[in-house]
């Protein structure tokens, strides 16, 4: 049951490197390694045993729950709607700088206060 | 003769004669002065300044009347003049002075010359409190008159000298307030403390409405708005149409602030481009403007609903940029983000992930490890993690425990399920198989992976400072593991102490402690603590729990042992009580102590140095056998060594030999050695009287291993001198004294 450690350290995503969803069944890996493996015979993206790697870390429940704990599956969130705001109604110059500070001024009463 | 007595009479005669003619002059002064005849008196006592006590005092209650009567004829210059040459020994004058002053100062205010005025009033301000207030009324006056020219830092000058005046609380309060109006002015916002002294004080109505109306403008121009409306609301007078506008401007523009909010949300969060920067800016503007979005009840929990989706899109986002620091540190500002099982697996994967990438450094590798550890002890994650995908339905995952074979297959936290609802179906705690998946290997393997990727940090001594830390944790978490039950999170102590949460596991560990009373769970509760220390390094109990009193004494071990390991020649004996407290504390002490002094007998050259440092060691703990053997071992070795190489008195080899069955008395090899080395030497006559002044330290010791030695190495000694004594020729004194000595020695450690 033992994992190779210095294998999942340079380990790429395993569900990346089959194509796979992250639900999918025994079969469903074992046809997407297959599939993989010919494609790879085009495109050399990868190395033949990093999808030997990748399928046998698929392959074993206790080594794909490991990659699931590396590797989550994304959890779609709802998506937001728009908030609205045409009922959001704003009155008057709203321009800080319109505002007067000297609106209560006192300046001319202290001239008597003492 | 007769010469002296006519000069000695001669003289007492003018002595009377002239005596009378002072006497009579003062009287005619006095009538003078009675008459008021000023000058006439002056005259006299002018003549017998000198000569009559009284004439001085005379003359300045002559210059006295006459400034009191140019006072009162209006010449205040020579009254003052008066007034000023007897100040100092006639207090009336000063006070006649002060008063000429503040007269002056009166009328000048009068005349409109408020500098001369001031003048008057400050220069006696201090011994008079209407000059004092007449003073701080100008500098009030000065002060509106800079405002005015618009000389701000002028002005505060003057309002900080007025508001010194505290007798009269409208200038004193008025100047304050002016003077926190002049901060305003000047584009200064005063601290909140200052201005709660106004709402406090009987401030002037308009200075006070004038401030407050200022400092909420200006609070709204600092974007500070749920202040600034409760200053409008709860502190300004609202019968002002203005102050009732201002409130509205603020409701105003708290919706123009929520709108722009919205429609940068509505913006960002739907457009196409979309990177960790932007959402990043987006999530801090929510958070920055959330007291305005509170008040808007209608929008908030949409907006609210939206940073909570922000903050997970921004996990994601880090983690697809690779950004790991960043996305740790946005995952622990939310607030209790442990009780968060998503969170708390999510910052284990950064974790990994720096760990993975070579990452950790002295800067960070405490809370990576402290984290790590956390979040794989906690069987939970994995629960969580089969929840969220359907290839596992299959199987079935045990947790195992520790009644199940092997051992290992156990998991490493205890599954609670108390964090979230599940469906157990497929969790089990039974026997793994092929299809009863055991959660604890895939936990073995994850710490595993860490740990081998901590072998990749360099340099050595950081990777061993990492490493031992890493165990530490390791070793702490595992243990409150098997200690405690499922009401509480299992994290390391680091995690606990940065996250302040080591109150709720000494709880649980304290109700373990009261049932076992087990040091065990002292020393691993003490991990647990943040010890705090005053001044002079010594601690500072916050508490005094069982765990803190315990942190407490391992700390002391440690600067101990520390100090040890420096040769440091301290009292050692002044922290007795703290090594003693605790059986496990002394076992570590002794343990660590012998190692040290081991390997420093093993390479000192400075022995006796080290024989002294050893003494004072053994004083911390003098019940240990095993320290006290060790010592005596040393010691004697030494002194065979230096005895047989001539580089030690005898006298001194005796007294470390003594010393060293002192602190063991049980050692046989000290014990021989002893009683051979007396036996060898009891001839010379020096050695022999150290021998009989150690007498009595022997007698302190209860050792029946010396006791044997003596026997079988002196008394056949005793045996041959008592033969001798029957030979001729023999200095019979010499010889009676040394087997009077053999004898004192074995009874002093004979047994009672």
């Amino acid at each position: 049951m033992q994992l190779n450690i210095f294998k999942l350290v340079r380990m790429k995503n395993p569900y990346e490197v089959l194509s796979v969803a992250q639900n999918a069944t025994k079969e469903e890996i074992q046809k997407a390694f297959v599939r993989a493996q010919m494609e790879n015979i085009k495109t050399r993206k990868y190395e033949g045993k990093e999808l030997m790697e990748a399928r046998n870390q698929l392959m074993i429940p206790a080594k794909r729950l490991v990659a699931d704990f590396l590797f989550p599956a994304k959890i779609k969130s709802k998506r937001p709607k728009p908030i609205d705001i045409s009922e959001l109604e704003i009155q008057g110059n709203i321009d800080v700088n319109i505002l007067n500070e000297n609106a209560l001024d006192s300046l001319k009463y202290s001239l008597n206060y003492v | 003769m007769e010469i002296l007595i006519i000069i000695i009479i001669g003289g007492i005669i003018l002595y009377l004669v002239f005596q009378d003619k002072t006497g009579e002059k003062y009287k005619k002064g006095i009538a003078a002065l009675q008459a008021d005849n000023l000058d006439l008196a002056e005259q006299y006592f002018k003549e017998i300044s000198g000569k009559h006590k009284e004439a001085n005092s005379k003359l300045e209650e002559i210059t006295f009347k006459r400034g009191e009567i140019s006072e009162n004829t209006g010449d205040l210059e020579k009254a003052y003049e008066y007034f000023s040459t007897i100040q100092r020994t006639n207090s009336q004058a000063a006070e006649r002075l002060v008063e000429i002053d503040f007269t002056r100062g009166l009328s000048a205010k009068k005349s409109g010359d408020f500098d001369a005025a001031y003048n008057f009033f400050s220069k006696i301000a201090s011994s008079s409190k209407k000059a004092f207030f007449e003073a701080s009324k100008i500098d009030f006056k000065r002060g509106v008159t800079a405002e005015f020219s618009k000389t701000y830092s002028i002005a505060k000058e003057y309002y900080s000298k007025s508001l010194l005046y505290k007798d009269d609380e409208k200038i004193h309060y008025g100047s304050i307030c002016r003077n926190l109006i002049c901060d305003l002015k000047s584009g200064s916002l005063p601290a909140k403390n200052e201005v709660s002294e106004i709402y406090k004080s009987p401030v002037d109505e308009k200075l006070k409405n004038d401030f407050l109306y200022r400092y909420a403008v200006k609070l709204i121009k600092s974007d500070k708005l749920t202040y600034a409306s409760e200053i409008i609301t709860n502190k300004l007078d609202n019968s002002f149409p203005e102050v009732e506008d201002l409130g509205s401007f603020v409701s105003n523009y708290k919706k123009t602030q929520l709108k722009n909010i919205i429609q940068e949300i509505n913006k960002s969060l739907f457009s196409e481009e979309r990177n960790s920067l932007l959402l990043e800016t987006l999530y801090n503007k929510i958070e920055v403007y959330k007291y305005i979005i509170e008040e808007f009840p209608e929008y908030s929990s949409s907006i609210f609903e939206i940073q909570k989706n922000l903050f997970g899109k921004l996990i994601s986002q880090y983690i697809s940029e690779q950004e790991f620091e960043k996305c740790l540190e946005h995952i622990i500002s939310f607030p209790n983000f442990y009780d968060n099982i998503e969170l708390l697996k999510n910052a284990a994967i950064c974790c990994i992930r720096l760990a993975l990438g070579n990452r950790i450094s002295e800067n960070n590798y405490k809370l990576i490890i402290a984290i790590w550890l956390t979040a794989i002890y906690n069987d939970d994650i994995f629960i969580n993690s089969l929840e969220t995908t359907t290839w596992d339905d299959e199987y079935t995952f045990t947790f195992g425990n520790v009644h199940i074979e092997p051992k290992e297959i156990a998991s490493l936290g205890k599954y609670s399920s108390f964090l979230f609802d599940i469906s157990l179906e497929n969790i089990n705690r039974e026997k793994p198989s092929d299809t009863n998946i055991p959660i604890g290997g895939a936990q073995r393997e994850l710490l595993q992976l860490f740990e081998s990727s901590l072998n990749n940090i360099h340099p050595e001594k950081t990777n061993k400072t990492i490493h031992g830390f890493y165990m530490a944790e390791k070793g702490a978490i595992d243990r409150l593991s098997k200690t405690l039950g499922y009401d509480v999170l299992y994290c390391t102590p680091e995690f606990a102490k940065h996250f302040k949460i080591s109150k709720n596991i000494l709880k649980y560990l304290n109700y373990k402690y009261e049932a076992d009373k087990s040091e065990i769970i002292l020393d691993l509760g003490a991990k647990y603590i943040s010890l705090a220390f005053n001044k002079t390094g010594g601690v500072q109990l916050q508490d005094s729990s069982v765990f803190e009193k315990y942190a407490s004494s391992l700390h002391y071990l440690e600067y101990i042992l520390d100090s040890i390991k420096a040769k440091y020649n301290y009292k050692y004996e002044d922290y007795k009580d703290v090594l003693n407290r605790y059986e496990s504390i002394k076992i570590k002490f002794e343990e660590q102590a012998l190692r040290i002094l081991s390997d420093f007998a093993h390479s000192n050259d400075e022995d006796e140095k080290l024989i002294e440092l050893m003494t004072k060691v053994f004083k911390a703990l003098p019940t240990s056998e095993r320290l006290g053997h060790f010592i005596a071992d040393y010691i004697t070795t030494y002194c065979i060594e230096k005895i047989n190489s001539k580089s030690i008195s005898e006298p001194k080899a005796l007294e470390y030999l003594i010393n060293s069955i002192l602190v063991s008395p049980e050692n046989h090899k000290t014990a021989k050695n002893l009683a051979i080395f007396i036996s060898l030497n009891l001839a010379d006559y020096t050695f022999n009287s150290k021998v009989k002044s150690l007498i009595p330290k022997l007698k302190e010791i209860e050792s029946e291993c010396l006791y044997d030695s003596f026997q079988m190495e002196l008394l056949p000694l005793r045996n041959e001198l008592k033969e001798l004594m029957r030979k001729p020729n023999i200095n019979y004194t010499r010889v009676s004294e040394t087997i009077n000595i053999i004898d004192e020695l074995v009874n002093a450690v004979a047994p009672v």
